[in-house]
């Protein structure tokens, strides 16, 4: 048997075993991937729903003044839902929140995130935090929920935060000088 | 050896929070309510024993100079796998434990316990040792969750203890005390409970 | 100017031991007096300092998604991010192997005092959670990354001198036995986060 200690067999075990290791998470992920896509495309389309409180609405994705809006429609009823996306603690947090045509008030928001504090940061995810949002005009003061609207997660509040109010001004092109959104193209399947 | 005495041993004696101090980030960050301290109690068990048993299969094999790579290579290699598993077939199972991928990984009680017990000890014993270290790291996480949660939120398990009407909100005398969310109350807990065994385990004292 | 915020930021505001409690164990470990404290310290800062940009860059290149694109467009499709953990715990051990060799070459009694909290300092969560961090400021060069590194290095640094300064002097003070050594020190921890909470309003 070779030397354990010796410079060759380091170099050759520790070769191996990163090739193993990268090769059969490489070779996983990638023959996985469309099944995970299948579920975050899914995982997606339900936190729309969610957003929007319409458990049944088809969903399309459409385009506004350039930028990419999601409709969430019933029979009697459409919502729009402008996604966002920024930074907590630990990983990235994103969020829908969903918007009524007419009057241009806030129906609700849902928030995911990919790896914040469980217990603590993660709980964005809760339906609760999300209707805090409900029923507020879409401006600059749509998160005027206190920074500890989670008590303990102090940086994953101020992520929302963040990313609530960047999301007002990105898509502010999209509503005309009378507050109601406008309409560009019409929409593609999801 | 006597097996009920090696349970005690390792699960209180040689705790690997309150004696060894192992794993203390963690149990500052998952014990707000007592479902994810649960979670993470088990998952933690889990990689310990298995890693714990692996890299005992591999022991003769492993060069002395790169361990700790072979080691971290092996645990992040298993919570990884599951992961991915998880995230293609069981897609909301995968949202719990991706959140715990990062704390599973480096938490240095499987780190600790490979170090210290799975580089020179035999599979059987080496999954034993595993196992019951991640017991008594669940044990003492439940515990503090235990506190966190009643006095922090009024709720153990997400279910409402403390009765509606008495808080201050519906006219009552009563309030969450929001200081056991903030982490430093979780420090001082397990201060209190290193406290409780140590007047107890007059072993233990320094 | 913005490298001096990211330098005094990191220090006090999201100071990685006492503002987000992580690398607790070798913290409240080593800590038991002053001379094993300043080595850890000294070597989180060194750890740090080299870990970081080079996390830096393997993500920049090699992790994020699109990142291969310099290699050829064709790569331009592949995300290695599951990799994520994986390199960055693999980076840090190695890095952390190096520095277990230099110590024991060239300062065996600091090896002595330090046991089995050196391989520990690669799965000190401190470096990991820098590392991710630092991944998701999305600091934009190597400066903002290097003066990151220094900045939470030096805070952690500080942090557990000054908890081993604590103890020294508690060591002579009349604690109730089950309460002496281990259990008031994480209660003295715990007072000094939230002393530390108090930096948390301060924007830069």
């Amino acid at each position: 048997m070779m030397n354990r200690n010796g410079n060759a067999y380091t170099l050759i075990y520790a070769l191996v075993l990163a090739a193993f290791v990268a090769g059969v998470l490489a070779w996983v992920s990638t023959s996985l991937a469309p099944r995970r896509k299948a579920n975050e495309e899914a995982a997606k389309i339900a936190f729309i729903r969610a957003a929007a409180a319409m458990p049944e609405a088809t969903v399309d994705s459409l385009e506004s003044a350039g930028l990419r809006v999601f409709r969430a429609m019933t029979e009697e009823d459409t919502i729009f839902v402008l996604p966002c996306s920024g930074s907590g603690l630990w990983g990235p947090i994103w969020g829908y929140i969903a918007i009524e045509p007419d009057t241009c008030l806030v129906r609700g928001a849902a928030f995911d995130h990919k790896s914040e504090t469980p217990g603590l940061g993660s709980r964005i995810t809760e339906k609760a935090f999300g209707s805090l949002f409900g029923g507020r005009p879409f401006d600059g003061t749509l998160y005027s929920v206190k920074a500890d609207a989670i008590s303990g997660a102090t940086e994953t509040s101020r992520g929302v935060e963040e990313m609530v109010l960047e999301c007002v001004e990105k898509y502010a092109p999209c509503f005309d000088s009378t507050g109601h959104f406008i309409l560009k193209e019409e929409g593609n399947e999801l | 050896m006597n097996f009920k005495e090696t349970i005690r041993k390792s699960v209180l004696g040689s705790n690997p929070v309150t004696v060894l101090v192992l794993g203390i980030c963690s149990a500052l960050a998952v014990t707000v309510h007592m479902k994810e301290a649960l979670i993470m109690g088990l998952a933690v068990t889990l990689v310990s024993a298995l890693s714990n048993l692996v890299i005992s299969l591999m022991r003769k094999t492993i060069p002395s100079r790169i361990r700790i790579i072979v080691e971290l290579l092996v645990i992040s290699f298993f919570v990884i796998l599951a992961d991915q598993l998880l995230k293609a077939y069981a897609y909301p199972e995968s949202k719990t434990l991706s959140v715990y991928v990062g704390l599973i990984i480096t938490n240095c009680i499987i780190m600790g316990r490979l170090e210290s017990c799975a580089l020179s000890h035999k599979p059987a014993e080496a999954l034993a040792d595993g196992f019951l270290n991640g017991i008594g790291y669940a044990l003492v996480l439940i515990v503090v969750a235990f506190f966190r949660e009643f006095f922090g939120c009024g709720t153990l398990f997400g279910v409402q203890i403390i009765p509606q009407g008495w808080y201050f909100a519906n006219g009552g005398f009563y309030e969450n005390n929001g200081l056991f969310i903030l982490p430093p109350m979780a420090l001082i807990l397990i201060g209190c409970i290193v406290w409780l065994q140590r007047t107890f385990d007059k072993d233990l004292q320094e | 100017m913005e490298l001096i915020n990211i330098f005094f930021k990191s220090v006090f505001v999201d100071n990685l031991a006492l503002a987000f409690f992580l690398g607790m164990c070798s913290f409240i470990a080593v800590s038991k007096n002053m001379q094993t404290a300043r080595g850890l310290g000294l070597a989180v800062i060194l750890v740090l300092l080299v870990t970081l940009p080079l996390n830096w860059v393997l993500d920049r290149y090699v992790l994020a998604p699109g990142a291969l694109k310099w290699i050829s467009p064709a790569l331009a499709g592949v995300d290695l991010s599951f990799l994520t953990f994986i390199v960055f715990v693999a980076v840090i051990a190695a890095v952390t192997q190096v520095v277990e060799m230099v110590v024991e070459r060239f300062v065996p009694s600091l090896h002595l005092s330090l046991g089995i909290f050196l391989p520990l300092i690669a799965v000190n969560c401190a470096i990991l959670g820098a590392s991710l961090f630092m991944q998701e400021r999305a600091y934009t060069g190597l400066g903002e990354v290097l003066a990151y590194a220094l900045g939470s290095g030096l805070g952690w640094f500080l942090a557990i001198v000054s908890l081993a300064a604590i103890r020294e002097r508690l060591r002579y003070s009349d604690i109730p036995k089950g309460l002496r050594g281990l259990g008031i020190t994480f209660i003295v921890v715990g007072l000094m986060g939230l002393a530390f909470m108090g930096f948390m309003g301060i924007k830069f």
